[in-house]
């Protein structure tokens, strides 16, 4: 994993080996504060920070060491070091300064999510979880709801996950993400009533309602109820007949191919995902539905 | 709950018992989360205290009341509105008007969502250095805009440079704009100035304590779940607004499934994103090297497009920059090759305005703006291939929508406007001229001129002096050449407009997108300072109808302002009592025709004076009582000058008397003095009956707007004219405005553009393109 670790510090390189007027503009203002105050930590801290976001990882380290000497046991040089660490693709120091950062004062998100990333790289799932859940407590960003509910789906952890989902539900005011998350657990576990509720939930809270009476369906279906699946399915794709009329974009051709495909009407289906992938040439998912139905034994 | 208000809870309690008065305004009011039925009001205070709004449909109704925890950041939600109504509004405490309660605080409901309510966006980024270019951006803004302001502030980020502290954005961004944003609702997105010091992770910092976001869907579209990315609905444009800065861009990310859930459950007829890094660009940052403004064009875009955007708007390069209509740009580098929907420049009176089908469609074609213009240093090498016009110099746009019609215009800071586009949806009519802010005089020969989308043979023209509200006939049924001589009507109005309207579809039409001035209509002064009074000096006491129209002063004295006496500057002097009489009467009658918009008085007065127009008690300074041997409750200053604006409410057609009682402060005060002025602002006069225009002049082909009879679709004959040339055409050059243009006519087009649109127009404020 360290080595995918300097692949992501080569990119990061790549990326800011040219330099430009932005952030040349934020060093040339942070090189006259530091010739004005060259011992201000502060300043060269942020001057690190900017090194290291362009990719310039040896005069960000430079820049770390001064302050290092400057104020050797600042929490905020542990934060920005490793992160440095990180971008060198050497996890263990990262962690080393991220333990000293947390060890030493209240816990940040940022902290904690960088840990969690450097410990899931490092195979260690369950510490990263933790952190993740430290994060959320915190911060309960979308973002952080998922990556902890996506940690608890790849192990198996399903229960958990859901809790996981269904209390960030609630803390990050139903964002749509998250409900999404939640219905794809309850799915996996069996728990289709719920499932069914939290469609419903998207079905009633959107313009166009056929992305989420397609998702309702499926969930019918595996709940063994072929009629109220039809009848979605059904909904879905009267709605996008008539949507289509004000708003034909590949998004909703696409819902409907995928409405067409699962009312077994599979060449109608495809028709719809080539005119989607025709209007959208560089939209993935038409391009995905017109690749399985075009398979012998895709659709429907 | 946000930090903030456990910590104004906590100041809270050791300042509870603070004098009212001790409450210092730090952050006027400013509007939050606007929705059909509710609004935000927001505002900072130096020590924490109540927060209370009282709101009204007038200045002097402001009889409903809505708070929130008290603090120093108050955030109080006023809901159960009316859609698209204006109200007024004050905030403070239960017992102290921090600001408002004039008419000037006011905002404005958001129409409900999908109506096709006429409404402008201001557009500014990267602005917040504090600067000399950030104010004259804003007041070249204000000075175009006029009374048309816009309903919207669409921040693109760098609100609060160097790195968004929480003074910073207090100096810089709320100190700057305080009137613009005490009327117009403020949608921002992050920077990366603000990120600084600012986390989406945790939506905490300066920026995510001062905007109060929608999370939940509140103001329409699907719920984020947090500050940093969410959208909102605002007549018939959906917005989307992104976080460029410091969320993860990736394509399967939560922000980016969001927005591909959000575009997919609108059902907005427009569609407009904005966030901070551009996906193109070649200003002060280049899109083709940098990771944001890859990731952005690469990740977002595709999902964007398939959905149907129209417009997305970018800041972070510090340049003005507008592309054509383009689509599918995702590569690294960015080539025009292939991209290009319409290679003209959009212009109404160029080559015609870019067209879209009239239902929503993929692909279809968006105009990409970077707006970093607003204030901090310009710089870049202005040379990205997809866009049409490029302009190194400081700025900020304004957005009009109008039911299938938008368009942008961006108005440099020294108030030239260099730039146009529109775009529509379907068949269309897009008026050039007058399209806001011009001055025309009655008499006067105007030619009207409009870019014509479809086949439309013949249309109607209507003005306005009333900005809408009533419509005189120019013409009917004048074949559509695209231009029209009109007579300017003898009227005096600085709200006209003017229509046009397909003869056989009268649902196809536009009207100018602001309104612009017929005659003299600034404020008239109907009592000058000096002016004559009557007054009544040494009683005896006139009784408490004094105040009123119908008392009889026709055996007063009269004299010339300024009246008094003790300081020796009276035009006329008083009778001077021992001791002192405590009040003396002044009264004058004014006669006044027609309705009256707003009215303002200065009175100079030593010492108290209260001030009745129609028995109505429109001003009133240290004054305790209105008996005739109450003297005033304090000296004033000599020559105190005291003023307020006054409703128009209190006016009659016909006979008006104004009434002042000045009061002595004591029995033996030395001086007294009193004079008075009082403006009016009349509402747009009515019509002349039969004004109207000309014959059409026939000489559309000339304009490059007209083209119905050759049936053409965009532009028709003005694809001849100034218009841009082929489609990717090399080059482009730079003039001598510091702006570049392309599309074939390079500088030549952009001169002739320039030399047409002044040619044209006759006293015109400030140059501009059509």
């Amino acid at each position: 994993m360290r080595s995918a670790l300097l692949g992501l510090a080569i990119i990061t390189l790549a990326a800011g080996a040219s330099a430009h007027a932005g952030p040349s503009a934020d060093l040339e203002r942070l090189g006259r504060a530091i010739a004005e105050r060259p011992s201000d930590p502060a300043l060269r801290l942020e001057r690190a920070s900017v090194l290291r976001r362009l990719g310039r990882l040896g005069q960000a380290a430079r820049e770390l060491q001064t302050v290092e000497r400057l104020e050797p046991t600042s929490r905020a040089l542990y934060l920005e070091r490793a992160q440095l660490w990180r971008d060198r693709g050497d996890a263990k120091r990262a962690l080393l300064d991220l333990d000293r950062y947390s060890s030493s004062g209240a816990p940040s998100v940022l902290a904690l999510r960088t840990r969690a990333e450097l410990l899931l790289a490092l195979r260690r799932p369950e510490e990263a979880w933790r952190d993740y859940d430290r994060a959320v407590a915190l911060a309960p960003s979308p973002e952080l709801i998922l990556a902890r509910g996506q940690l608890d789906e790849q192990r198996g952890n399903l229960e958990r996950a859901a809790r996981g989902y269904l209390d960030g539900l609630e803390r990050a005011h139903g964002a749509v993400v998250i409900r999404l998350a939640l219905i794809r657990v309850e799915r996996a576990r069996g728990q289709l009533d719920s499932a069914l509720t939290h469609a419903s939930a998207l079905v009633a809270s959107a313009g166009v309602r056929a992305e989420y009476l397609l998702l309702r369906a499926e969930i019918h279906e595996q709940a063994g109820r072929p009629g109220p699946a039809r009848a979605d399915r059904s909904s879905a794709l009267a709605e996008l007949d008539v949507v289509l009329r004000a708003r034909s974009t590949a998004l909703h051709h696409t819902a409907r191919a995928r409405a067409l495909a699962a009312l077994a009407r599979r060449d109608e289906a495809l028709r719809a995902a080539r005119h989607a992938l025709r209007l959208s040439p560089k939209y993935e998912p038409a391009r995905a539905l017109v690749r399985e139905l075009s398979s012998p034994e895709g659709g429907g | 709950m946000k930090p903030r208000v456990w910590l104004a809870a906590t100041a809270l309690g050791l300042t509870l018992g603070s004098p009212a008065w001790a409450q210092t305004l730090e952050r006027s009011p400013y509007l939050q989360q606007s929705t059909p039925s509710s609004v935000i009001l927001v505002w900072t205070t130096t020590q924490a205290s109540e927060s209370v709004v009282r709101y009204g449909s007038s200045p002097t109704s402001l009889t409903q009341t809505a708070t929130a925890a008290a603090g120093t950041q108050h955030e109080v939600k006023i809901t159960g509105l009316t859609p698209n109504t204006r109200y007024y509004y004050s905030v403070g405490t239960s017992g102290v008007t921090l600001a408002g309660g004039d008419s000037e605080h006011w905002f404005e409901t958001a129409p409900t969502a999908g109506t096709t309510k006429k409404f402008r966006a201001w557009v500014v980024g990267d602005s917040g250095t504090g600067g000399t270019p950030q104010a004259n951006v804003q007041n070249a803004m204000l000075a175009h805009v006029g009374r048309y302001r816009p309903h919207l502030f669409l921040h693109l980020g760098d609100m609060a440079y160097n790195t968004g502290t929480t003074s910073e954005f207090t100096a810089r961004f709320f100190g700057v704009y305080p009137t613009v944003l005490r009327n117009t609702v403020t949608w921002p997105t992050m920077g990366n100035h603000e990120g600084a010091t600012s986390d989406s992770g945790t939506q905490t910092g300066p920026y995510y304590t001062a905007y109060v976001l929608p999370k939940a869907g509140e103001a329409g579209g699907l719920p984020s779940g947090t500050e940093a990315y969410y959208s909102f609905d605002f007549a018939n444009v959906h917005f989307i607004v992104l976080d460029s800065h410091d969320t993860d861009r990736s394509p399967n990310g939560a922000m980016l499934t969001w927005a591909k859930n959000d575009i997919a459950a609108t059902t907005q007829p427009w569609v407009v994103a904005f966030w901070h890094h551009p996906p193109y660009t070649k200003g002060s940052h280049d899109s083709d090297t940098e990771t944001q403004l890859r990731q952005m064009r690469e990740n977002a875009l595709p999902i964007l497009e398939a959905g149907g955007v129209d417009v997305v708007l970018a800041g972070h390069s510090h340049i003005y920059e507008r592309s054509y209509l383009i689509d599918g740009a995702y590569e690294t580098p960015s080539t025009a090759a292939g991209k290009l929907k319409d290679s003209g420049d959009g212009r109404p009176l160029g080559s015609g305005p870019y067209q879209k089908p009239a239902t929503t469609t993929a692909n279809a074609g968006a105009v990409y703006v970077v707006a970093g213009h607003g204030g901090a240093g310009i710089s870049g090498p202005a040379n990205h291939p997809l866009m049409y016009f490029s302009e190194k110099q400081h700025g900020s746009c304004i957005l009009d929508v109008q039911d299938n019609r938008l368009s942008l215009f961006n108005i440099r800071h020294d108030g030239q406007i260099t730039d146009r586009f529109t775009l529509v949806k379907g068949n269309a009519l897009v008026i050039a001229e007058p399209d806001g802010g011009e001055t025309l005089e009655p008499g006067e020969a105007f030619d009207i001129r409009w870019a014509t989308v479809g086949t439309i043979p013949q249309v109607d023209l209507a003005y306005s002096a009333n900005d809408g509200s009533s419509w005189a006939t120019i013409a009917t049924g004048v074949a559509n050449t695209g231009q029209f001589t009109w007579t300017v009507p003898n009227v005096t109005t600085d709200r006209a407009l003017v229509r046009v309207r397909s003869t056989a579809q009268a649902s196809i039409e536009d009207e100018s997108n602001a309104g612009f001035t017929i005659g003299n209509v600034g404020p008239q002064t109907v009592i000058p300072f000096g002016d004559e009074w009557r007054y009544l000096d040494q009683g005896p006491d006139p009784g408490p109808t004094v105040t009123t129209a119908a008392f009889d002063d026709s055996g007063w004295a009269s004299g010339k302002a300024e009246l008094g006496y003790g300081d020796g500057d009276e035009a006329t002097v008083i009778y001077q009592g021992s001791p002192n009489v405590a009040t003396t009467y002044f009264r004058k009658t004014i006669s006044l025709q027609g309705a009256i918009e707003s009215a303002a008085l200065e009175v100079i007065h030593d010492d108290g004076v209260v001030v009745f127009i129609n028995g109505s008690e429109v001003l009133s300074k240290y004054v305790a009582g209105l008996e005739f041997g109450t003297y005033a409750s304090a000296a004033s200053q000599d020559n105190e000058l005291s003023s307020t604006p006054v409703p128009s409410s209190v006016f009659v057609s016909g006979q008006n008397v104004v009434t002042a009682l000045v009061k002595q402060a004591n029995a033996t005060s030395s001086d007294l003095s009193f004079d008075l002025k009082l403006e009016l602002t009349f509402e747009p006069s009515t019509p002349d009956a039969g004004a109207g225009g000309a014959a059409g002049s026939g000489s559309g082909a000339a304009s490059g707007s007209g083209g119905s009879g050759a049936g053409s679709s965009s532009g028709g004959a003005g694809n001849t004219s100034a218009a841009a040339g082929a489609a990717g055409a090399k080059g482009g050059s730079d003039s001598g405005c510091g702006c570049r243009t392309r599309g074939g006519g390079g500088e030549s087009a952009t001169l002739v553009l320039l030399l047409t649109a002044v040619g044209a127009t006759r006293r015109r404020r400030r140059a501009r393109v059509r």
